[in-house]
């Protein structure tokens, strides 16, 4: 051990009060930061999953054909029919090639190709338009756990069975077993079963959504072996514009749409609630930095007499300032230890008493606490800074005259 | 006898920056191995300057100092730190000692300063100088659990750790009762006789000056006499 650190150790033990108070400090900074950052994470991821989560955040589509094209980009003035534009959308028929090509990127959680169609549902003179949505249930499942989601039935869409929502369910008064008539824009009718009612937790969602199986599908809505849209999520969602345009410039001619770009509002709502997050964070850092550089500095007036005499017993000014610096540096350690435990009790604390309502669960991961407390010690240790050079340039022949 | 341990000459001191007092004035001083010193004189006649300047805690503002023939007053703060820690043991009057320290670590410190690191090579002629100051029961105690006269015992032991060649007391018994002062001058004369550094001190009091080899009487910053 070097000497300056045994000193630094029994100047801090021996201003025992003094020692606590700051290291108290420390300590509650450390846990505002654990506390407001995990709870701020944790509040953005639980927002993100509510909005993504369950749905698709990457998507692929065809391209648009030429009117469709035309009546979307060009204003009012064009007098073009809306007839003209299509009811259904566009195919994307080497769809097949397009999942073999994406199936090797390790990003890809779930990949699900889907056809999507409106049709009207009929049951006991009641009638409701709906979105079909054809789906391979084993894919689909990833993206939007129905099998998990179901209150009545089966998770089987085999044959002529459909899966409807709960909302659908009450609003015409059929269940699991109930048989009920698909209007095709064609203007063809199908039978249908249904197989089992399920809750996405969605409203919207819940009243119009249907699941069928995705060749029963590409039957109703005569599209052959062609599907939609190919529905993907993706283990960092974040990273979904950099995977977009990732697979643009592979694929070539489709379209790709990503949640970001949907979500504009959302994002920067989540970027401002961070900002303000950092600014809070900053100024208790900051805070704590003044707290202990300003102990630090009596400290040094403190023990001014006991410097002037190590200096006169041949300490260098380097190990003067050390003696300093390292007692920022254990405070620092010290304090974020303290503060990190302190900030996981006030996590637990804080969960047991918002159990009821809502269902947030706050996380902490031990990377940003660890972070929190590297930051911490830092600060402590550059807190030290002043009051390290103060005892560094300290007069030994002044601090011994005084008695 | 004539084994020169340190010399200034022509010392010039002065204190401030717009009003300039001067505190030494042309100064010329040697002292001899072993020798046993004392430097008395009304306070304010620089004779605590002087110490300070042979004792390299203070540079003066004119003048050489050379240590066994080497000059010091040109050497940079690193080697004046080394030079304090390995050649001059200092006793204040003000004993200085570091209460968070017990007796034996505030003896143990220059040794720890001279190595940098914490440890026990100098623990047992620690305990021999506590010994030879009469305080071998007391190594473990709190250096401020002891009395004034023991912690000023506890100061010479340290100041002793190093084995330097030169021991500079500014007041050393400044603030102790005349027993304690007594004992304390019969301790320096003993550690004199017996390790053979050389002893400056500096005192006011002429009684206490009588009883070392050699009397530098000061004033206003001269040596005014020396005998």
């Amino acid at each position: 051990m070097s000497y300056e650190l045994k000193i630094a150790l029994r100047f801090l033990k021996s201003g025992k009060t003094q020692t606590l108070f700051i290291l108290l400090g420390i300590a509650v900074g450390v846990a505002v930061q654990i506390f407001l950052g995990s709870l701020i994470t944790s509040l953005q991821e639980s927002l993100v999953d509510r909005t993504i989560g369950n749905s698709s955040q990457i998507t692929i589509e065809a391209e648009d054909d030429a009117i469709s094209r035309i009546l979307t980009e060009r204003g009012s003035d064009t007098t073009l029919l809306r007839g003209n534009f299509s009811t259904f959308e566009k195919s994307l028929n080497n769809w097949t090639l397009i999942v073999d090509q994406l199936q090797g990127d390790a990003r890809i959680t779930a990949i699900s190709p889907v056809i999507q169609g409106t049709a009207l549902i009929r049951s006991a003179g009641k009638n409701q338009s709906i979105q079909v949505k054809g789906i391979q249930l084993e894919n689909a499942d990833k993206i939007y756990e129905i099998t998990k989601r179901l209150t009545v039935g089966d998770p089987v869409i085999e044959g002529n069975n459909i899966l409807i929502g709960t909302k659908l369910s009450e609003n015409l008064g059929i269940g699991a077993g109930s048989v009920v008539s698909l209007l095709t824009p064609k203007g063809e009718t199908v039978r249908f079963i249904v197989g089992g009612v399920f809750d996405l937790e969605n409203e919207s969602v819940n009243e119009s959504l249907v699941f069928m199986n995705l060749k029963r599908a590409q039957k109703l809505f005569q599209l052959g072996s062609g599907i939609t849209a190919i529905e993907i999520q993706i283990s960092d969602p974040f990273e979904a514009d950099v995977a977009a345009d990732d697979w643009k410039s592979m694929l070539g001619e489709v379209n790709i749409d990503q949640w970001k770009e949907q979500n504009q509002q959302l994002l920067s709502a989540l970027a401002s609630q961070s900002s303000s997050s950092y600014t809070i964070q900053f100024f208790v850092i900051l805070a704590v930095t003044l707290g202990i550089s300003s102990v630090l500095a009596v400290s040094v007036v403190q023990k001014s007499k006991e410097i002037g005499i190590l200096k006169a017993m041949g300490s260098t000014k380097t190990s003067a300032s050390r003696i300093f610096l390292l007692q920022g540096l254990i405070l620092g350690i010290l304090g974020s230890m303290v503060g990190s435990v302190l900030g996981i009790l006030l996590l637990s604390v804080y969960q047991l008493f918002n159990q009821g309502n809502g269902s947030l669960v706050i996380n902490y991961k031990w990377s940003s606490i660890l972070i929190i407390g590297m930051i911490a010690t830092a600060a402590a240790t550059f807190a030290s800074l002043i009051p390290a050079r103060r005892s560094a340039n300290l007069n030994p022949m002044e601090a011994i005259k005084n008695g | 006898m004539d084994n020169i341990l340190i010399r200034g000459e022509n010392l010039i001191k002065e204190y401030g920056t717009v009003i300039k007092t001067r505190a030494l004035d042309e100064v010329d001083i040697q002292l001899n191995e072993g020798e046993f010193a004392s430097i008395i004189g009304a306070s304010g006649c620089g004779k605590s300057t002087l110490l300070n300047l042979l004792g390299a805690l203070d540079r003066p503002t004119a003048g050489e100092l050379y240590f066994k023939g080497k000059e010091f007053s040109n050497m940079n703060e690193y080697e004046l730190a080394q030079f304090r820690n390995r050649r001059i043991g200092f006793i204040f009057q003000f004993h200085h000692l570091l209460p968070e320290f017990t007796a034996l670590e505030n003896v143990l410190i220059p040794s720890w300063i001279e190595s940098g690191v914490v440890n026990q090579k100098k623990q047992e002629r620690a305990i021999e100088l506590l010994e030879t100051v009469g305080l071998k029961d007391k190594i473990s105690n709190p250096s401020n659990n002891l009395s004034g006269g023991q912690q000023q015992r506890v100061s010479i032991a340290r100041a002793l750790i190093n084995d330097p060649d030169l021991v500079l007391a500014d007041e050393p018994t400044g603030n102790l009762d005349s027993e304690s002062t007594e004992q304390v001058y019969e301790l320096l004369r003993k550690i004199n006789r017996e390790l053979g550094m050389a002893f400056l001190i500096v005192t006011h009091d002429r009684h206490i000056a009588e009883k070392s080899d050699r009397i530098i009487e000061m004033k206003d910053g001269r040596i005014i006499s020396d005998t």
